[in-house]
């Protein structure tokens, strides 16, 4: 980030200049009588919706004042079309322009002042190149078309070159976009020639200050006539390395509008001559994460080719665009921080260098906002754009992440062609402490999150006595499950020593077999009456236990049940012994109640 | 100095050591794997519902979705007061709609606060992406949800396999990919959110956890249709409950809680209001809710009267609150109090219903019973686990697993009669599958554990009993079914749910894909170049797409609500451009779209569904006939053999203006329909009354614009 005086260029240097003399406050008009156009070589370019005109004048002093500047003058409603407007000397200096009036000039004309690098001493020549672009001075004529019908446009000017000064001797060529002179109709003011689409009036001579001779063209032009009545540009700087440019278009064939109907099928045939497929346009190489959509999502009609200029890029609206029809997209791309923020190494300010308008070849734009959002803290912000504008603006942008906002300044300016697509520049300071801002956000943001996690666990919002302190409700469930096992424990083992004596006293090795089963039958009351009371108990801590555990009560008392039917049976005197296969159907039968009763308390057991 | 360096030098070593010696409690062990697990699927869960993203772009898919999101932009930009009372004009056109009062807004609310919070901590995201990924959102909720309704249901490990399963679930996906913005999104969330919480609270019988399920619910009636579900299948379950005897004060209270509360809460839902206490879909909960009062009433009777006089009681209580219910229902039906079942809602009990009486409903292809092979293209491994499941669920019968069987059962039926329900046995056949699985796998790892413990005895390995053989073939197999069905989910997931279906993808010849992206081409040309207050007349089902997209005000949309003018836009349609005109201009309508598939062989185009358009016109104005559009053999032909009702129709005029000279398959005739694979009847059709205004890259959708009056007088 070496900043380097050379590195910014000369030509913005010169444009800087220009730029704050340009919006300055009309000068006086200070009319010299004086100054005489020698020589006058006008050429109008035609062949795109702009009107370009590039003048050679040859300025004679032919007073006996010396001159400092001399007089630009257009006709008031040429001069609202004005968009770019440039005077080079002979070498290629740039020359100071600004806006002149005055009570005392003629009405229905606007002056700008131009001043000479040098004094101009009497009888002496300079000569200068005037460059002036203007937009929708052709108008649609006829004013509706049909598809398949080519553009024709009237184009109206002076067919001499308007000056506030004598002229003595000049010419006017003008090119048009067709060489098809059959479509073409002109005002005849001879000397006049057309050929190929080349239009010349003059030379013609000794013309007062001042004269006007209507002159109109009407010719073939499909050339598309594409403009962008609203461009929003955004441009976002990130110090962490990173510039987000986002552009937001609507966009209007400026055509004739199409009369009747839009056929498919025709178009897929012959096509529209004033419709306009796509738009191109060159991006810089370092241009990465393309994209292009609209307020409905993608747009897969594009396309991007890497050359050797930098990126070129191919969109097609959604829709061909006839005359009259508009579309609103949108397109953004990233750009490397390193190629367009240097920073000054004494300084320590930041300089941001972009482009100022478009990238699309041959646009004209209606109405631009470029805003540039910097960097949150950024201060000391300056502008300086190489033409005038109409207004700066500074605001605050809150973006993801930002704790007092961005600072941000909006560029409003309007009527633009691609001749101010230029570098402007955006100088600011900015502490690189303030990078740390978000991470330290984010930091703390998730530090409070886990705090409050924490404190949330260990906090206890319960009324209840019993409830409050969740671990001696663990402990006390515990405690119950474990006298829960115990007491099962205790019973099923009943039944197993039970079920060997009832094996004896099959046998008749057991006589007191009947006591036996009475002692099982107290005890299995018992552990009844202990199970209740431990259900009882766990009601207060887990209903989902309790259910359970009442299966269990169930399933042991069915198992009681079902045992005691055979023993009962058995002890009786009449009854006979039982057989072996018998037993086997009982034990399977009993077996059958064991599992349940063993599964629902390894069920509830599980957790010990 | 030493000695400071020395104590450093220990309290480090002890650090270190503590840190070497640093261990998870076993009790937090399990819970740390819980929530990884719990956490991978959470992302797991997200993640595969972005192949939508990936494949085609951040955008938001189908139709209805559009005027979800439509609203929740007006939402976003207007405030709650004015959505609240939004008439929205752009709809409908001359009746509009009062959006506030018949949306569910739950789905608009969720999003809207989602937009919200993030910009309030500053994290800048626009409402389209919100919308886009609200649903994927919502399905990780649903999982995590998941895990606690088979958490109490069955077991932690239950819950877990449920989550893992319903995360990647076809079923579910289809309805909750990046950019499907739709009610069913976030409404499946709040479903399994409601049962879990009821089956919660009836298994604790607290009052907490009654009024959390009532505010769920609350959740799921501001979001679905879908809450008639729930308000209907909790009192089956008071109903099955009360006959399995399982009656008990848990159950009193959860079910009186939740239905008053849950009733009074869906009450403040405009689109619902009164409908929740007066029509039939809500009246079985009405009638379990006196019934279980009735029950408590006589079981503390009995507590008090000998058996006798009790039997005596019950008669005469059973005598007297029958009759009254009788007439009081009979009255209230007569009187119109109780409004009677909806169309939709019939259609449910009685799938030929909607077939014979309502073809609006039969016409849309989600209303469809479901085939054999969506079950399996949905479910997969599923359909197979979920008896297993009932099974289990069975065999350990108690509250929460009546609740299971009974939630499953139904939602079987229900799927079985429209493909779109298949979402809701989706979750129902998650969790009754992981109670297969987490059982099986439960019984048989334990058989592997066994032989480990015993294996410390010298030179056992002969001796292993062969159940660890099959254990080990059991879990690999069940292993490898699980791997078959994640191998499914995300094939399914990539290739057939991930379209938004606004955009078309087809593969060429050399493999490269092409997309067709005529719609929006169409409905931009539609905001850019037409009048802000253009009316448009087309087929209903691009009604919420135009005014999402075009923002155009459209006759018919996809809300069905009048039929009526549905029918009018369908005899439109159908009949000769005339008669059209005439209907059109009393319309005011300025342009008319339709969509036509015959140039690129999109088979979902208007002249498919127009039989649909001739039934519906013709359900309502008998003047259409659809005999008229038929051969004399039942047959639906566009070629030369088709009526002449047909061939001169607005629609097949429409459609296959200047067709008739166009290429589209080597080797075929011009004209030639690529979808029904035909020479078309009428290649020359003339326009009068309209003139194509604008039509689509590959002729998908034609837009053509109604001639003013005044020129035909010019003309004549």
């Amino acid at each position: 980030w070496r900043f380097d005086i050379r590195g910014m260029g000369r030509t913005f240097f010169r444009h800087f200049v220009f730029c704050c003399i340009l919006s300055s406050l009309p000068a006086a008009l200070g009319f010299y009588e004086g100054l005489v156009n020698a020589d006058v070589n006008r050429k109008i370019d035609l062949t795109t919706q702009l009107t370009k005109v590039d003048v050679k004048i040859a300025l004679n002093n032919s007073g006996s004042q010396d001159a400092t500047s001399f007089l630009l003058a257009f006709s008031t409603s040429t001069e609202s079309h004005l968009s770019y407007l440039s005077v080079e000397d002979a070498v290629g200096n740039y020359l100071t322009v600004a806006k002149a009036s005055d009570e005392t000039a003629p009405s229905g004309f606007v002056f700008y002042r131009v001043g000479l690098n040098k004094t101009l001493k009497p009888e002496l020549k300079v000569s200068v190149a005037l460059y002036a672009v203007f937009t929708h001075r052709m108008v649609p004529y006829p004013a509706e078309i049909t598809q398949s019908e080519n553009h024709l446009v009237k184009f109206t000017d002076n067919h001499y070159f308007l000056s506030p000064y004598r002229t003595k001797k000049q010419k006017t060529t003008i090119k048009l976009s067709t060489d098809n002179d059959d479509t073409t109709t002109m005002t005849e003011f001879p000397p006049t020639d057309k050929k190929k689409g080349e239009i010349t009036y003059g030379p013609y001579s000794e013309i007062a200050p001042y004269t006007l001779s209507p002159m109109e063209l009407h010719f073939e032009n499909n050339r598309p006539f594409l403009a962008v009545t609203k461009l929003l540009k955004e441009i976002e700087v990130s110090h962490w390395g990173n510039i987000a440019v986002e552009e937001v278009y609507k966009m209007r064939n400026a055509a004739a509008k199409l009369k009747g109907s839009f056929s498919r099928y025709d178009y897929q045939f012959s096509g529209g001559p004033s419709a306009i497929k796509e738009v191109t346009g060159l991006l810089p190489e370092t241009a990465t994460d393309i994209y292009y959509r609209d307020s409905i999502g993608n747009i897969s009609t594009s396309n991007v080719l890497p050359t050797e200029k930098g990126v070129q890029i191919e969109m097609r609206p959604r829709f061909p665009l006839f005359g009259g029809w508009k579309t609103e997209f949108c397109f953004g791309y990233n750009l490397p921080i390193e190629n367009y923020v240097r920073v000054f190494r004494t300084s320590g300010a930041f300089a941001l260098r972009v482009p100022f308008s478009t990238h699309y070849d041959g646009v004209v734009v209606d109405d631009i906002a470029v805003k540039v959002i910097l960097p949150e803290g950024a201060r000391d912000i300056e502008v300086s754009v190489p033409f005038p504008v109409d207004a700066i603006e500074h605001g605050t942008y809150f973006g993801t992440l930002d704790f007092v906002g961005r600072p941000t300044v909006i560029i409003r300016k309007s009527n633009l062609v691609p001749e101010h697509t230029v570098d402007f520049q955006v100088t600011y300071r900015v502490s690189s402490l303030h990078l740390l801002r978000k991470p330290v956000l984010v930091s703390i943001g998730l530090l409070l999150l886990t705090a409050a996690v924490m404190a949330y666990v260990r906090m206890d919002v319960s009324i209840s006595k019993e409830e409050k302190d969740g671990k001696q409700a663990a402990a006390r469930v515990f405690e119950l499950l474990v006298s829960f096992q115990a007491n099962e424990k205790r019973r099923a083992e009943a039944y197993k020593t039970l079920d060997a004596q009832h094996a004896q006293f099959v046998l008749g090795k057991r006589p007191a077999f009947a006591d036996d089963t009475k002692r099982v039958k107290d005890l299995n009351k018992e552990c009844n009456d202990k199970l209740q009371d431990i259900i009882k108990d766990m009601k207060l801590w887990d209903a989902a236990k309790v259910a359970k555990m009442t299966e269990v009560a169930t399933a042991t008392q069915e198992r009681h049940n079902t045992v005691f039917a055979y023993y009962t049976a058995d002890l009786k005197a009449s009854a006979p012994k039982p057989s072996k296969d018998v037993l086997t159907e009982r034990h399977s039968k009993v077996e059958v109640i064991e599992t349940e009763i063993q599964d629902l308390v390894r069920d509830l057991t599980d957790d010990l | 100095g030493s000695f400071d360096g020395g104590r450093r030098r220990s309290t480090q070593m002890g650090f270190l050591q503590s840190v070497q010696n640093f261990r998870i409690p076993k009790k937090n062990e399990s819970v740390f794997l819980e929530i990884v697990i719990l956490g991978c699927i959470y992302v797991l869960a997200f993640a595969v519902r972005l192949f939508s993203i990936l494949r085609f772009e951040s955008v938001i898919h189908e139709f209805d979705p559009y005027f979800n999101f439509r609203t929740t932009k007006y939402l976003v930009s207007q405030g709650l007061y004015k959505f609240w009372n939004w008439f929205d004009d752009e709809s409908w056109y001359p009746l509009g709609r009062i959006i506030g009062g018949t949306v569910y807004p739950g789905l608009m609310y969720t999003s809207a606060i989602i937009f919200w919070i993030l910009n309030a901590i500053s994290l800048n995201v626009n409402i389209r992406n919100v919308c886009v990924l609200t649903a994927p959102f919502f399905a990780s909720n649903t999982a995590i949800v998941t895990y606690l309704f088979g958490k109490e249901i069955r077991d932690t490990e239950t819950g877990l396999v449920a989550a893992a399963l319903i995360s990647i679930v076809p079923g579910y996906i289809s309805r909750s990919v990046a950019g499907s913005f739709d009610n069913e999104g976030v409404a499946i969330f709040a479903l399994i959110l409601t049962f879990y919480l009821w089956v919660k609270s009836v298994n604790t019988g607290s009052l907490f956890w009654s009024l959390l399920c009532s505010l769920a619910y609350l959740y799921m009636a501001a979001a679905w249709g879908g809450y008639i579900f729930i308000i209907n299948i909790i009192p089956l379950y008071v109903l099955v409950m009360l006959a399995c005897g399982r009656f008990s004060q848990r159950l009193y209270v959860a079910y009186t809680s939740m239905y008053i509360l849950g009733t009074i809460f869906a009450m403040q839902i405009r689109f619902i209001g009164f409908q929740a206490v007066q029509s039939s879909e809500h009246m079985a909960a009405m009638g379990v809710f006196c019934l279980l009062q009735l029950v408590n009433f006589l079981s503390w009777m009995r507590t008090m009267l000998p058996g006798d006089h009790f039997r005596r009681l019950i008669k005469l209580v059973f005598t007297v609150v029958g009759s009254t219910t009788a007439v009081a229902v009979a009255i209230m039906t007569a009187t119109g109090y109780i409004s009677p079942w909806t169309g939709r809602f019939y259609s449910l009990l009685d799938p030929t219903y909607a077939k014979e009486h309502i073809p609006i409903i039969a016409s849309v292809s989600e209303h469809q019973p479901t085939t054999w092979s969506s079950f399996f293209f949905d479910l997969h491994l599923l359909v197979f686990l979920f008896p297993a499941g009932l099974y289990f669920c069975f065999r350990k019968l108690n509250d929460a697993n009546i609740f299971a069987i009974l939630y499953s059962v139904t939602s079987v039926y229900f799927a079985g009669v429209m493909v779109r329900l298949m979402l809701v046995l989706a979750p129902a056949a998650c969790v009754l599958s992981a109670v297969a699985v987490s059982s099986t796998l439960k019984t048989y790892m334990g058989h592997l554990k066994k032989p480990k413990a015993v294996a410390k005895k010298p030179k056992v390995d002969n001796t292993i009993p062969i159940q660890r053989e099959i254990a080990l073939v059991a879990i690999a197999g069940l292993t490898l079914l699980l791997c078959l069905y994640t191998f499914h989910c995300t094939w399914v997931t990539s290739e057939a749910y991930s379209s938004p279906s606004v955009v078309l993808a087809a593969k060429q010849g050399d493999g490269s894909r092409v997309i067709f992206d005529d719609f929006r081409e169409a409905y931009y040309w539609l905001k850019m170049n037409t009048a802000p207050d253009a009316k448009i007349m087309s087929w209903w089902d691009y009604g919420y797409q135009i005014t999402g997209m075009g923002n155009r005000t459209i006759i018919v949309d996809n809300n069905t609500w009048n039929n009526t003018h549905i029918a009018t836009v369908g005899r439109a349609m159908s009949s000769t451009e005339p008669d059209a005109y005439k209907i059109m201009r009393m319309l005011d309508v300025d342009y008319v779209l339709v969509v036509f598939g015959g140039l690129t062989g999109y088979a979902s185009d208007d002249i498919n569904k127009f039989l649909w358009m001739v039934r519906i016109g013709g359900g309502v104005y008998p003047v259409i006939k659809e005999a008229d559009y038929l051969t004399a053999n039942g047959e639906y032909r566009i070629d030369k053999e088709g009526t002449p009702a047909m061939l001169n129709s607005l629609m097949y005029k429409m459609c296959y203006y200047r067709f008739g000279k166009t290429m589209t398959e080597y080797g075929k005739p011009a004209g030639y329909d690529r979808v029904r694979q035909v020479e078309i009847g009428n290649k020359d059709v003339e326009l009068e009354y309209i003139e194509e205004a604008y039509t689509t890259e590959h002729w998908i959708v034609r837009i053509y614009k109604v001639k003013p009056e005044e020129n035909r007088w010019a003309a004549a």
